[in-house]
């Protein structure tokens, strides 16, 4: 059977992943919403959210509508299973402090990056013009991530060592990011211009060098846990009325 | 949101000054706008620091309420838009933060009187946001009571705060809208969602008429007025919203919990009944249902993303500190060339 494609040239099975990870992304950063460092800080990871949301909302959409039926963006993100979801490990993952938050989104901004630039080359108008437009999302967050990296590796002891100790943190998640990209795209290509980007950051924060962890995060399922909970509160309104309209 | 000065008795101030023998009474009298550079009265200044950086801190402490609802809100663009509305209110906290800065005080002195207690912030805040349909009030009531309270501030004589408010007025309008579209959808929902909607305006409509603040009889604003700050009163205000909020309500199909509203021809008003003071004064002096839940989640913000800022700070001193040795490095470099040739 040929497989589904969406947006003019997407694998359904890729698309969902890409919105699974934009939306698990953004309801982790909307969790900080009036809980930031400065109002400025609130401000811009909401703008991060607002982003991968709109990105997820075109990514089901387009997956709803070549399934047709009663398929709906809604139905695909507030009524599968926690198993059913296709994102990467990391973007469910509990936020923890803001050097662990940033450090994420500076490993997903990253890979994004990579991906929607691939994207933006294909042959399908539908689908390069939203990579176009996600690839310009995904290089502003990676510009904010990155320079809270290097303030904090070039920063205070406490920052240092907070920065560091994120580092470890996500150390068994981000591997899944190298193994993982896009058809059509060139893995090796997209590995090295993920490991450049996150390298050379890492570099100008003072940091010890990136290095390419050994296991990917999806071999361990570490997040399957963060990622139910995680469900259980953004889906609890919309299951309890099931037959509702907002 | 609410510029929440509304709600508290003023400070004593001097006795008013005849507009012709004052040539800064004589400025607002002509509606010019007084600048951050102009003269002005010691007092008129204070007033409105108290004013504006009460304004900031109901926007940055009115992000709470309605923020631990964006992750569970009931369809993706409910989330989009609420998300996208909560960082409107960071925005607005921002503007009025600066605003206030341009009368010689600073946001770090601001927030603390905030997180002490000084300062206050709108009381609506200080109700629970227990069900989905309470973010739907909170953008149709309590941002309408808002707009109703600011779109005259967009003509107050100073002309940041005036400038500020025109921008967030245009926002809030968004919000209202957001707001009674999530209520009209509850109306027109399943028996459940209706209730919804009914409980939570059982609860909102009273907290949000007292968001216009005390009885004119007991506010005097005299001064405020004066200076072109306070155009219209507290009962003026409530008065127009309750006009305005009645035939809204009764086109959603809303019951309104107040058994004695009712039009009065004669007047070419609604009257209402009366308001529970008590209430009010318990709220605005702390003890409100929430009043201790958000000034501690402000203040565990900000302690928490102290070293945040700290690290921000640290690092950009020694940037400086590097560019300037840099700088130096290539002064000497320069000089001992010139001095070779």
């Amino acid at each position: 059977m040929a497989e589904t494609l969406v947006l003019g040239g997407l694998p359904e099975a890729e698309a969902l992943m890409l919105a699974d990870t934009c939306l698990l992304w953004a309801h982790r950063l909307s969790e900080w919403c009036g809980h930031g460092p400065a109002i400025e800080e609130d401000i811009a990871l909401t703008n991060t959210a607002l982003d991968a949301i709109g990105q997820a909302r075109t990514l089901y959409q387009a997956v709803a509508a070549t399934r047709g039926g009663e398929s709906t963006e809604d139905r695909l993100a507030y009524f599968r299973e926690p198993d059913e979801f296709r994102n990467l490990q990391i973007a469910a993952a509990e936020s923890g402090d803001y050097a662990q938050t940033v450090l994420r989104s500076l490993y997903l901004s990253a890979w994004f990056t990579g991906v929607w630039e691939s994207l933006a080359q294909h042959d399908s108008p539908e689908l390069r013009s939203f990579a176009i437009e996600s690839a310009k999302c995904a290089r502003m967050s990676f510009r904010h991530a990155a320079d809270w990296v290097i303030r904090f590796g070039d920063g205070t002891d406490e920052s240092r060592k907070r920065i560091e100790s994120a580092v470890q943190a996500l150390e068994p998640l981000v591997g899944e990011l190298f193994l993982t990209s896009v058809t059509p795209g060139d893995a090796a290509q997209h590995q090295s211009a993920l490991m450049e980007r996150i390298r050379s950051c890492f570099s100008e924060a003072t940091l010890s060098p990136f290095v390419l962890p050994t296991t990917d995060g999806s071999a361990r399922g570490s997040t399957g846990r963060e990622r139910a909970e995680l469900l259980a509160d953004m889906q609890s309104l919309a299951r309890a009325h099931p037959e509702a309209r907002w | 949101m609410n510029a929440s000065t509304s709600e508290s008795r003023p400070a004593a101030t001097a006795a008013p000054t005849a507009v012709g023998t004052d040539p800064f009474l004589e400025r607002i009298a002509n509606d010019e706008k007084i600048e951050p550079q102009d003269d002005m009265p010691e007092s008129y200044r204070k007033h409105l620091v108290r004013q504006i950086s009460q304004h900031a801190h109901s926007e940055i402490v009115g992000m709470l309420p309605e923020g631990g609802w964006i992750t569970r809100a009931p369809s993706l663009k409910r989330k989009e838009v609420l998300l996208a509305k909560v960082q409107d209110e960071g925005g607005h906290g921002l503007y009025l933060y600066a605003a206030a800065e341009t009368l010689g005080v600073n946001r770090a002195d601001l927030i603390d009187a905030l997180h002490s207690g000084r300062a206050k912030y709108s009381s609506i805040f200080n109700y629970a946001t227990d069900t989905w349909a309470d973010i739907g009030m909170i953008g149709w009531l309590v941002d309408g009571a808002a707009i109703m309270n600011q779109v005259p501030l967009c003509r107050c004589s100073y002309g940041p705060y005036a400038r500020a408010m025109i921008r967030i007025c245009k926002e809030e309008s968004f919000h209202q809208r957001q707001g009674f579209d999530i209520v009209h959808n509850l109306m027109r929902g399943t028996p459940e969602q209706k209730q919804m909607a009914q409980d939570s305006f059982d609860r909102w409509w009273w907290p949000t008429l007292m968001m216009f603040g005390p009885h004119d009889s007991d506010s005097v604003h005299t001064q405020a007025s004066e200076w072109g700050i306070k155009r219209l009163s507290n009962d003026e205000l409530r008065q127009r919203f309750v006009d305005v909020t009645v035939p809204q309500a009764s086109f959603l199909g809303l019951t309104i919990p107040d058994p004695a509203l009712r039009w009065n021809a004669e007047r070419g008003h609604y009257d209402f009944g009366a308001l529970d003071w008590d209430e009010f004064w318990r709220v605005v002096k702390g003890d409100g249902p929430c009043n201790e839940a958000r000034l501690s989640a402000r203040v565990k913000a900000f302690n928490d993303g102290a070293w945040v800022r700290e690290a921000a700070v640290t690092h950009a001193r020694k940037r400086s500190a590097r560019a300037a040795n840099q700088s130096d490095v290539r002064g000497a470099t320069s000089s001992q060339s010139r001095a070779a040739a």
